[in-house]
């Protein structure tokens, strides 16, 4: 139905052209799912905009043919491109929130493109998208109909825009990472949405996503693309159970899995680190002494009692807050035990992020308190907890959480320089051994974070964390925002630092295969209360409360067929 | 810091050369440009290019009063002709340039300081602090910029120092409101979190961290504003409340000239004012080219 030959296409930059996807070859057939696969600048969404014809200037396809159904679809003039799209080709984007327009009915939205691509009365077009509602899911399509885009969840919304997209009867549906933006309970019921789609109604579809549980769960045939180019293709099962390209292999080996626990993740390519290197980042100035103790010790933790957080929803005409209040944090009580990883995991908008702030000290909690007089063991240091800058933070991204106009080492050594009092010498000796503790090299520091891929800029951000001896460092989803095969580095590195250093890590995650490698501890959050906490694995293996069962069920894992990990991991584990 | 930082500079430079080559895309602010450099130009050097001090009583004659510009008086040769008490126009228009210029960039300086402090620190203390600066900003704000200057000469008198507070109370509005927004963007960020985090004290994060990444949109304000600075000292000293008549600016001189324009001696006024209109005209020019360069919505239209 669908052939992409030899496609070529560049982008004009300053630098000159630049070529994002090379001789690329791709097809598809009806009925058929058929997944691109792909690290961010893979080239991936090109091509996809490339076949709904989207490619824009400075964008331009130099070589190539796009075969549909027997039209070239690179000779059409855009009004004959616009006959094709929507009509035979539709599209479905990352974020559903801003894929509607807000002010109007999502019934609408349904009945404007079938009214008028395929003529239809107002009455039919109106029946149509009943039909399709109840299609996608929906159990009361009036409803539905009725409602605008803002009283509608993410997931109700993402249907919405597939019941959109088919509304014209397309042969090709192109799924541009349909589920990122999704909260991770509702990846599932979208992928297996598209299977359905596709198989009753003989549609193909081409699957753009970076998400292997969503490939593992849908995709028929795979595409693997890196820098522009195909490197591998052939159905799943094949590619997944037996990859043949070394990248497709370490793409595989990188997602974490479901069974059982490793301690180290896959690194396709780790960095060198020295032991010594990790030992002496934790000397106090002069005394030479350690300052951290290398043993867990679960008995002195920082005690979380009932801690409740209020926001305010609206505020007045002096910027002063008034009445309405919204609670992201209902009396939460819980122990961090010193020298554990402590798993906080849940949905979005289940109060993790508000939770770290105020153990941070960034957010007051509107009752409760966050008791560090156990952690600290002597009364002094619990009293100048503040003041030592004794809890630190990693944040979700890393592109925003380095100030963009300092060197690195002007974020290394800034805080020991003017908080610690330490001398310029000595912190700037301290940044090099630090920056070269996280896997990166002294070089480095002159440069300023935009020289830095995310992966690297994240453990930069560690390494500014570190820079003041913290005793708990807290980290707010340290990977989502990374590449899958980058994301092992960096959770390693967090995991030698605990195992090496016995530092107390507070890991907020929504990737369940992630928090099973990392944590020792887990507490799971839905609506800003706690519905279960314990051991780690007991938790990931045998939920008890429904929520966690929910969670656990609904997040798309990847289980390669045929092929047992752990002999994967056993060759390259330490 | 005991790194050298060779890179960073040759970056800045590399920088400035592609941002002057990205303005030199629209001809007119280019010639705009050139025209500004050539006013910075003639009142820096005045004192050399002028032929007359217009100060001293000395090189001035009583019998070279109104002569109209390309005549050959008694003590020199007058270009664009002379005023009511034999003064060169030419001379005189130089040295106005050069005490409005003046002004104008010390008081939208202290504006930009002045205001950028208020609003970064309305918007880093944040609840009644910001309140109270941001409505008083707002008030500002609605009052028409010259009655708030004339409203301050009335209070303090004329005078260069007065003048340049008068303007500074008029310009910094614009800045605190800017800085104040870009700022709340800012504060929000992971950096500026982590910041805190490490202990840093509150002018360090301020003035260190979120003040260098707020800088564009503060710059660009201080090039369009520029223009209407000087408009405003004119505005003031045409009205007879802005400088005194000893350092007369482009505006006192309009204003000198205005009574010989009924009886036929019209280049006393009319050629500062041509001198005056131009300038603001090429710096709004220039002003609005960096805006629209600073904003890559405007500039694909």
């Amino acid at each position: 139905m669908l052939t992409v030959s030899d496609l070529c296409i560049e982008f004009d930059s300053p630098d000159g052209m630049k070529e994002v996807v090379r001789n690329a070859n791709l097809k598809i057939k009806g009925k058929e799912i058929v997944a691109v696969v792909g690290e961010s600048g893979a080239g991936k969404s090109t091509i996809g905009n490339a076949i709904a014809g989207m490619i824009a200037p400075p964008g331009k396809i130099t070589a190539g043919d796009i075969k549909f159904n027997g039209t070239f679809l690179g000779r059409l003039s855009d009004k004959e491109y616009e006959d094709i799209r929507g009509n035979e080709i539709a599209c479905i984007f990352q974020n559903p929130m801003t894929a509607l327009n807000p002010l109007e009915t999502v019934g609408r939205q349904i009945i404007e493109t079938p009214m008028a691509k395929l003529a239809l009365t107002r009455q039919d077009a109106t029946v149509k998208a009943k039909s399709l509602l109840s299609q996608v899911g929906f159990d009361d399509p009036e409803r539905i109909m009725s409602s605008y885009p803002h009283e509608l969840s993410g997931g109700m919304l993402q249907r919405a825009v597939i019941a959109i997209a088919l509304s014209c009867d397309p042969s090709l549906l192109i799924a541009d990472e349909p589920t990122t933006a999704l909260d991770v309970s509702l990846r599932s019921e979208i992928v297996s949405l598209l299977s359905k789609i596709a198989e009753e109604k003989g549609i193909g579809v081409l699957l753009i996503t970076h998400d292997m549980g969503v490939v593992c769960e849908a995709a028929h045939r795979i595409y693997i693309m890196r820098r522009g180019e195909i490197v591998e293709q052939g159905n799943a099962d094949d590619i997944l159970a037996a990859p043949q390209h070394a990248y497709t292999r370490n793409l595989i080996k990188s997602v974490p899995t479901n069974t059982g626990k490793n301690n180290r993740m896959y690194e396709p390519e780790p960095s060198e680190q020295s032991e010594e290197n990790f030992l002496s980042l934790f000397r106090t100035a002069g005394s030479g002494k350690p300052l951290k103790p290398v043993k867990k010790a679960p008995e002195f933790g920082v005690c979380v009692k009932d801690l409740s957080v209020s926001f305010s929803l609206s505020r007045g005409l002096s910027g002063i807050s008034s009445k309405k209040m919204f609670n992201a944090l209902n009396s939460v009580s819980f122990d961090i035990p010193q020298g554990c990883v402590f798993g906080v995991v849940g949905g979005s908008g289940s109060g993790k992020t508000t939770l770290a702030r105020v153990i941070a000290g960034l957010q007051a909690p509107t009752t409760g308190q966050v008791d560090f007089s156990k952690f600290h063991r002597t009364a002094d240091a619990a009293k100048h907890h503040h003041e030592r800058s004794s809890v630190q933070m990693v944040f979700q991204n890393p592109y925003a959480s380095l100030n963009p106009r300092h060197t690195v080492l002007r974020q290394l050594t800034e805080a020991p320089i003017n908080v610690r009092k330490m001398q310029h010498d000595e912190a700037e000796e301290r940044a090099r051994k630090l920056i070269e503790a996280v896997g990166l090299s002294a070089q480095d520091l002159k440069k300023h974070p935009h020289a830095f891929s995310g992966g690297q800029l994240q453990r930069i951000s560690i390494a500014r964390a570190l820079s003041m001896e913290p005793t708990l460092l807290i980290c707010d989803e340290p990977t989502s925002a990374l590449d899958v095969t980058v994301q092992a580095s960096v959770l390693n590195l967090l995991k030698d630092l605990n195992e090496k250093l016995g530092l107390t890590i507070v890991f907020i995650s929504h990737d369940l295969p992630v928090c099973r490698h990392m944590c020792d501890h887990i507490i799971v959050m839905n609506n800003g209360a706690i519905c279960e906490q314990g051991d780690a694995l007991k938790i990931l293996d045998a939920p008890q409360h429904p929520f966690t069962q929910h969670l656990i069920d609904s997040a798309p894992t990847f289980k390669p067929p045929g092929l047992n990990k752990d002999q994967l991991y056993s060759n390259t584990a330490p | 810091m005991t790194f050298p930082l060779p890179q960073a500079t040759r970056q800045w430079k590399e920088k400035l050369q592609a941002g002057f080559r990205a303005f030199a895309g629209d001809k007119t602010a280019l010639a705009c440009l050139t025209l500004v450099g050539g006013y910075v130009f003639f009142a820096v050097f005045a004192p050399i290019i002028a032929p007359q001090d217009p100060q001293d009583l000395a090189q001035i004659e009583l019998i070279d009063a109104r002569l109209p510009p390309l005549s050959l008086g008694a003590s020199s040769f007058f270009i664009l002709g002379s005023d009511a008490l034999g003064r060169d126009i030419f001379s005189m228009t130089l040295y106005g340039l050069r005490i409005s210029l003046t002004v104008a960039l010390i008081s939208a300086t202290g504006a930009l300081v002045f205001g950028a402090a208020a609003g970064l620190t309305a918007a880093y203390l944040g609840g009644w602090v910001n309140a109270v600066i941001m409505r008083v900003v707002d008030i500002f704000l609605s009052l028409p910029a010259i009655l708030i200057a004339l409203l301050f000469i009335a209070v303090f008198g004329r005078g260069v120092e007065n003048t340049i507070i008068a303007i500074l109370a008029v310009q910094w509005t614009h800045y605190a409101r800017a800085m104040n927004a870009a700022a709340a963007g800012e504060i929000n960020k992971d950096y500026v979190l982590a910041a805190k985090l490490l202990g840093l004290s509150k002018p360090r994060i301020m003035f260190g961290h979120i003040l260098p990444n707020c800088l564009a949109p503060i710059f660009v304000i201080f090039a369009v504003q520029l223009g209407y600075v000087i408009a405003i000292e004119a505005s003031l000293s045409f009205l007879g409340l802005g400088l005194p008549v000893t350092q007369p600016s482009l505006g006192s001189l309009v204003a000198d000239g205005q009574e010989f324009l009924l009886s036929g001696a019209y280049w006393m006024s009319l050629i500062p004012g041509f001198v005056l209109l131009l300038l603001v005209f090429a710096m709004n020019v220039v002003g609005d080219r960096i805006r629209v360069l600073q904003n890559p919505q405007l500039q694909r239209r």
